[in-house]
């Protein structure tokens, strides 16, 4: 099992942001939309559910924990559901955010969403102009503004 | 499942039927009974009245002939034909009896003893005495009076006989007819209570499996209608997810095919003419039409499963949040607007009718996007007790003959290039308005703009306010 990861610089001053997200066009537009506006945190990826399980067990290795948690509901193998409660029900790693980046609007979606604790839940534009303006938000605020428990 | 057969029905009818005619015999026998005990009874009492006749010819002839033996020459004419008419009228009488239908004993009574005794007097009167009168010999006609005398006095003796066998024949009937009248009612005490047995036994049963089976019947109806509830309720569903998966995943290409058209254009400007970037540009404006449909789809799709929570809904405060939401492209535009709504709080879903209000704004809005003072009035008032709402717009308008269409999904009066849209709009408004017992409709003519109106319960005829 493979974990892509682009600038994987642990001992860079920003942290990371770990995106996961099963469609590799959504994938490369998030990093376009990224390097569009010129933003430095490293994006992670995890292709499915059960890879971005997989980022528990490094941060339990001492990988540095991402400043947030970009996740789609609809992934293979392992729900973003599922991902969602796995993190948010974790002793330790709770208190990573997790904002819910997904096509679906549903209000049964944001509802179960808010169930597990989920930090902030964002409909994926299909407009690339309104996406870019989405992500660049996403890692101002997160990214920067946001501060989180040492 | 047990059917209610046929059977059980036929079979009660009959009981019924049955029933009723015992209950008519029985009646008809005891009325008859009773008629003819009334007559028997008639007849004892006409025999009671009518023994007397007899013996008064008797008594009388007695007496004239005693007025014969006295009379003088000149008087005993007239008294003998009057002895002859006696004589026949007691013949006339007696066959009358004789032919009569009266009881045995009274007849054997009335017409035996009493009859001969009689008749030996009517013998004497006429074979010695009236020949002793007519020979003028006194002490002859004497003679046999004092045997007349006899026999008058044993017919007397007859007579009291018959009288108590009159009596007692009269008893004997009243005896008769008490015992009748009491037969005929335990009759029919007893043919009432079998009846009573039979409609226990039979027709009630009978009634109970009947209504046995009609419970069962409705049972298993109502069964199978929410059986086939649930299965609709599942197949929609099943068509809602459908729905919903489909149109995310359209999405997700559609992202694509922006996201990198844009990156096109930006990144690649300057390598395209200009064929080039107005192609590119096509692909967008299509991309995001797509993207506009695939919204509205969801959008109409949502309000199918979204659960409905009526509550209390202010309609002027809704057009003021609605029309304060378009603010900024109604001032660019220079769109007059107003609103002027007398209606008191509508029961309404808060969602659906801002939905509805917003869509038909927008509608609005749209429509008079070629006008050169264009305005968009929305209004209210009660009628019938319901709310009205309407939103008005000086646009082009449409032909009322494409009414009902324009609320169909999909359905669209003008060009893309002149209006655009999706023709889900208007649909979403009649979906959202029937969800809550709401209607919409439209009154418009071509080239003199169009109003659109809704009809929602207000709080007072729901009766809650």
């Amino acid at each position: 099992m493979s974990v892509q990861s682009s600038t994987t610089n642990l001992t860079s001053v920003m942290p990371s942001i770990l995106l996961v997200e099963d469609n590799p066009m959504d994938v490369d537009l998030t990093r376009r939309a990224f390097a569009v506006r010129n933003i430095l945190n490293p994006l992670e990826v995890a292709r499915d559910g059960e890879e971005a399980l997989e980022f528990i067990a490094r941060w339990e290795q001492g990988w540095a924990p991402p400043a947030v948690v970009l996740l789609d509901l609809n992934l293979p193998k392992v729900s973003g559901l599922e991902v969602l409660r796995r993190i948010k029900t974790h002793a330790r790693w709770h208190t990573i955010p997790i904002v819910m980046l997904t096509t679906s609007g549903e209000d049964s979606d944001i509802r179960e969403a808010y169930q597990f604790n989920v930090n902030s839940y964002i409909v994926k534009p299909v407009s690339f102009e309104k996406f870019v303006e989405v992500a660049v938000q996403i890692e101002l605020y997160w990214g920067v503004l946001n501060r989180r428990p040492v | 499942m047990t059917k209610p057969g046929v059977e059980p029905l036929i079979v009660m009818q009959i009981v019924i039927v049955c029933v009723l005619l015992t209950l008519a015999g029985v009646s008809i026998f005891a009325i008859q009974t009773l008629s003819d005990a009334a007559d028997s009874m008639g007849q004892g009492k006409d025999v009671v009245a009518d023994i007397l006749p007899p013996p008064l010819y008797v008594i009388e002839a007695q007496f004239v002939s005693d007025d014969v033996l006295h009379a003088s020459e000149s008087e005993r004419a007239p008294l003998l034909r009057k002895l002859q008419s006696l004589k026949n009228d007691y013949d006339l009488r007696n066959q009358y009896w004789e032919a009569s239908t009266l009881a045995p004993e009274l007849k054997r009574s009335l017409l035996g003893e009493q009859r001969k005794q009689a008749d030996l007097l009517w013998q004497q009167i006429t074979t010695r005495f009236v020949p002793a009168i007519q020979a003028g010999d006194r002490v002859a006609a004497a003679a046999a009076m004092r045997d007349m005398r006899g026999y008058y006095g044993a017919h007397r003796q007859a007579v009291d006989a018959t009288v108590n066998v009159a009596h007692q024949h009269a008893a004997d009937t009243k005896n008769v007819l008490s015992w009748t009248s009491m037969r005929a009612t335990w009759l029919l005490v007893i043919v009432a209570g079998l009846s009573c047995l039979a409609i226990l036994g039979l027709v009630i049963p009978t009634l109970n499996r009947l209504y046995r089976g009609v419970r069962e019947a409705n049972a298993d109806l109502e069964r199978r209608v929410t059986e086939r509830t649930a299965e609709l309720a599942a197949k929609n569903r099943e068509l809602e997810t459908f729905n919903y998966s489909v149109s995310h995943d359209l999405k997700a290409p559609l992202r694509g095919i922006d996201g990198y058209s844009k990156l096109l254009l930006s990144d690649y400007a300057d390598r395209l003419d200009a064929d080039g970037r107005f192609f590119i540009q096509t692909i967008r404006t299509a991309t995001v039409q797509m993207g506009r449909l695939i919204d509205d789809l969801l959008a109409y799709s949502r309000l199918e499963r979204r659960s409905i929570t009526l509550g209390r809904v202010d309609p002027r405060a809704l057009a003021e949040m609605l029309v304060a939401e378009r603010a900024d492209e109604m001032r660019e535009r220079g769109v007059q607007t107003t609103v002027n709504i007398a209606c008191a709080d509508v029961h309404a879903e808060p969602e659906g009718l801002a939905l509805a209000l917003r869509n038909l704004l927008d509608n609005a809005l749209k429509f008079t996007c070629h006008v050169m003072e264009p305005s968009v009035d929305i209004g209210g008032e009660v009628q019938n007790g319901k709310c009205v709402l309407w939103v008005r717009d000086n646009g082009p308008g449409f032909d009322m003959q494409y009414h009902d269409r324009i609320f169909e999904i999909f359905q669209r009066l003008h060009r893309a290039e002149e209006f655009p849209g999706t023709g889900v709009g208007l649909a979403i408004v009649r979906k959202s308005m029937q969800r809550m017992q709401g209607k919409v409709w439209a009154q418009s003519e071509l080239g003199k703009g169009a109003t659109f109106f809704l009809e929602i319960p207000t709080m007072k005829e729901e009766g809650i306010a």
